[in-house]
């Protein structure tokens, strides 16, 4: 089989050998500023993603389940808390929507159909959510320590668990 | 000599996420870095046009947008004329989308990376993808960067390459 090897010069590359630009430490200074700028909006977009779960969570379309349409509907909504979550360092709401995003999925793959299980961690969520009265950090790690073994109970394996087996950066 | 520097004043980047917010704050992030332009997508087929009408420098795309996977626009892109083929390609990928990264990889991405990207791994990467001097490889069956780019052994694995005895990279 023919195989070549290439060494392209991209313009990132030439950046990284320009005169000027910012250091690593102005560089994150500088993004810490302009995301910082964003938790506002950030925590009303949170707070309106949290309201759609509950939302479907109330009304199971699918025989007394939740359809295929509903279920990735409430993925790309926890995909979003993640995300914003850990952006903005709610470390216990972030952990409970990445249950419920395995959970989710979990149930998907097998079949199961456990609606109570979803509802739990959606209600988890709200009581984790920016602008609810604080749980003491005991009562946050209790919270999550059960829904963590709602996942050991059905068996669904961790996509955390997948992404370190491939190294993925984090 | 003082800290080493990066200069993205005339980078421009395209950047593809199916979520608005999400798309806002890593734009914020990377105006805070100095990005020169940030041109943003939502789904596969805008991506598709400003790549091919802006030649973007780099690109970040999310491992899944709502009309098509970041595999198949990545192998897309990889078959696009030069300088183009050559493009930096980082993958975001949200905590659910976890499962799609291998794809990814395999397609020819430069690195992917988990959401939420924090504005250090952001930076540490793009700067990483700037400096690094990895082969792309191009094959019957690959074109991109080479995906051995870590240095040493391989590991629990029997030696098959001349290199890997030495620990060089190939």
């Amino acid at each position: 089989m023919k195989q070549l090897l290439h060494f392209p010069r991209t313009r990132l590359s030439e950046g990284a050998r320009a005169f000027g630009g910012v250091t690593r430490e102005e560089a994150i200074k500088g993004a810490l500023d302009q995301m910082e700028s964003m938790r506002g909006d950030a925590d009303l977009v949170i707070e309106k993603s949290i309201a759609t779960l509950e939302q479907i969570a109330a009304a199971p379309q699918d025989g007394g389940f939740f359809s295929p349409g509903q279920l990735s509907a409430m993925l790309a909504r926890c995909d979003q808390i993640v995300t914003l979550a850990g952006t903005f360092g709610y470390r216990a709401l972030d952990a409970a929507t990445c249950c419920l995003c395995d959970l989710l999925e979990g149930l998907r793959q097998s079949g199961l159909k456990d609606i109570a299980s979803i509802r739990v961690h959606v209600r988890t969520m709200r009581l984790l959510a920016p602008g609810a009265p604080p749980l003491a950090a005991g009562h946050q790690n209790r919270v999550l320590a059960e829904l963590t073994k709602i996942l050991a109970h059905h068996g669904f394996a961790r996509a955390s668990d997948m992404a370190d087996k491939a190294g993925i950066a984090s | 000599m003082g800290q080493p520097r990066l200069n993205l004043s005339k980078v421009r980047c395209l950047l593809a996420d199916r979520d608005v917010f999400t798309r806002g704050l890593i734009a914020q992030m990377l105006r805070g870095f100095g990005m020169g332009t940030i041109q943003m997508a939502s789904n596969g087929e805008q991506l598709r046009e400003l790549v091919t009408k802006e030649c973007p420098d780099v690109c970040l795309i999310e491992a899944a947008l709502p009309d098509i996977e970041a595999s198949e626009l990545i192998a897309w892109i990889r078959k696009q004329p030069e300088p183009l083929r050559f493009v930096p390609i980082i993958v975001l990928s949200g905590y659910t989308q976890l499962r799609l990264v291998t794809a990814a990889r395999d397609a020819g991405a430069n690195l992917v990376i988990r959401k939420p990207a924090s504005a250090q791994m952001l930076f540490d990467r793009l700067a990483w993808v700037a400096n690094s001097r990895r082969p792309f490889i191009e094959n019957d069956n690959f074109l991109g960067p080479d995906r051995r780019f870590r240095k040493g052994p391989p590991a629990k694995a029997k030696s098959r390459r001349k290199t890997d005895v030495t620990g060089e990279p190939a």
